[in-house]
C-alpha cells in the first residue's frame, strides 16, 4: 500500500478526533494534519503511542489516532503491554510498516520479514488487533476500525514514501506550539 | 499518616488524579499508596519513557499526572524528557533519590554515591528539583506541582525511602 493513500484515506474519515503521528509520516501526513488537534510527534521515536495513550485517558469522550511508525514501534514494545492493561476504548493505533528507518536512508529495520508486529499486539493482550496489505481491504475496513471500541490496533504493510526531506519547507510548527493549540481546542470540551 | 499517603494527598490537593509509574525499592512506600487509592488512577508502565508520554499526553488532553519512576529509569528516559521540555508541558516526576541509602549499609552507600548522576542529569536538562528526604519536606510537593504549572515545565521530587525496603525482600 502506499502510505500517502492510507493517510488520505484515514483523513476523508476524519471527524473531530485527535491525531497524532510521527517519523516519515510527515511527509504525506502534514498536508491532512495540521489543525488545532493534530500533534507530530518529531523527537521521542517511540513515544507517540504513549503520548496518544495520555491523551485517550484524558479526553475519555473523543477517539484518539496514533500513527505510528514500525521502528519506533520496536523502540517501545512495552507500550502495547501498558494500552491492553489500560484499555482505553477511544484508543486506535495504526502503525506503517514500511520496513525501514525511512528517514536516515532506508535501513532496514531489524527483524523485517521475520518479526510480526501484529503477532506482538496480539500476544500483548490487544484482541482488536488486525493487519492490512492491500489498499482496497483497508478501504472496506477502515469505516468500522475507527468506531468499534478500543482499544483497536491497525499493522498497515505500506511501501517507504517518497525521497525528500521531511520538512522541506520549514512548515512544522513547534511541540509548545501544537501542544497549546490542542489544550486551547480541548478546553470546551466535555471529558 | 505515612509519608507515601502524605504524598498521595498533597498530589491529589493539586488536582493530579493519575500516577504513570514504574516499581522501584526507594519509592517502595509509595506503591501500595498509588495502587489503594482511590481517587487516583494507576497507570503501571514497562518503561519510564512511557510513563513520561503518558503524562505529556496527560498534560495535552488538559488532565494532570505525575510520574514516578527511579533515576536509573530517568536516564534512560532522557529522549522523552527533552521532548516533555520541549512542549513545555508542567510535569511532576517523583524519582527515587539514588544517595538517600542513609540507614542502609556503609557498603551499599558508597557504592551508590560513587556513581549518583542523578542531580547532574537533572541539572543538564534544566530541571529543577527538590528533596524528600523526611516526613516535613513533604510540602515540597505541592510547591513542586505549582512550580511546574507556573514553569510549565517539568520539576522533579527526590524521594529518599520513608520504608527503608530492602531489595529482594
Amino acid at each position: 500500500m502506499e502510505r500517502g493513500e492510507v493517510l488520505k484515506t484515514l483523513a476523508h474519515y476524519r471527524k473531530d478526533e485527535i491525531v497524532l503521528y510521527t517519523m516519515s509520516s510527515f511527509k504525506e501526513g502534514f498536508q491532512y494534519f495540521n489543525g488545532p488537534l493534530d500533534f507530530y510527534v518529531g523527537g521521542a521515536m517511540g513515544f507517540a503511542s504513549s503520548i496518544g495513550l495520555g491523551l485517550a485517558l484524558a479526553q475519555p469522550r473523543r477517539r484518539v489516532w496514533v500513527v505510528d511508525g514500525d521502528g519506533s514501534l520496536l523502540m517501545n514494545l512495552g507500550t502495547l503491554v501498558t494500552i491492553a492493561e489500560q484499555a482505553p476504548g477511544n484508543l486506535v493505533h495504526f502503525v506503517m510498516e514500511n520496513g525501514v528507518y525511512e528517514i536516515p536512508g532506508r535501513v532496514p529495520i531489524p527483524g523485517v520479514g521475520r518479526a510480526s508486529l501484529l503477532g506482538f499486539a496480539r500476544a500483548a493482550g490487544l484482541t482488536k488487533a488486525y493487519e492490512y496489505d492491500e489498499m482496497a481491504r483497508f478501504s472496506k475496513h477502515v469505516g468500522s476500525l475507527i468506531t468499534e471500541p478500543g482499544p483497536v490496533f491497525v499493522n498497515l504493510k505500506v511501501a517507504p514514501g517518497p525521497r525528500q526531506p521531511v520538512d522541506k519547507e520549514g512548515k512544522m510548527r513547534g511541540s509548545a506550539e501544537m501542544a497549546r493549540a490542542m489544550e486551547q481546542a480541548l478546553s470546551g470540551a466535555k471529558v | 499518616m505515612d509519608r507515601g499517603k502524605a504524598i498521595c494527598q498533597e498530589l491529589k490537593r493539586e488536582g493530579i488524579r493519575y500516577v504513570a509509574w514504574l516499581c522501584d525499592s526507594e519509592t517502595h512506600f509509595m506503591h501500595e499508596p498509588i495502587q489503594s487509592d482511590p481517587e487516583i488512577r494507576s497507570i503501571k508502565v514497562c518503561h519510564e519513557g512511557e510513563a513520561l508520554g503518558i503524562c505529556l499526553g496527560l498534560s495535552m488532553g488538559r488532565a494532570r499526572g505525575a510520574v514516578l519512576m527511579s533515576n536509573q529509569g530517568m536516564f534512560q528516559a532522557g529522549n522523552i524528557l527533552k521532548s516533555v521540555i520541549d512542549t513545555e508541558a508542567p510535569l511532576v516526576m517523583l524519582v527515587s533519590n539514588g544517595l538517600s541509602h542513609h540507614k542502609r549499609s556503609p557498603v551499599v552507600r558508597r557504592r551508590t554515591a560513587k556513581n549518583d548522576f542523578t542531580v547532574p542529569f537533572l541539572d543538564a536538562f534544566g530541571v529543577k528539583h527538590y528533596l524528600v528526604d523526611t516526613d516535613e519536606d513533604v510540602a515540597r510537593v505541592g510547591l513542586a506541582c505549582r512550580e511546574a504549572n507556573e514553569l510549565r515545565r517539568p520539576v522533579a521530587l527526590l524521594l529518599s525511602s520513608a520504608d527503608f525496603y530492602e531489595p529482594g525482600t
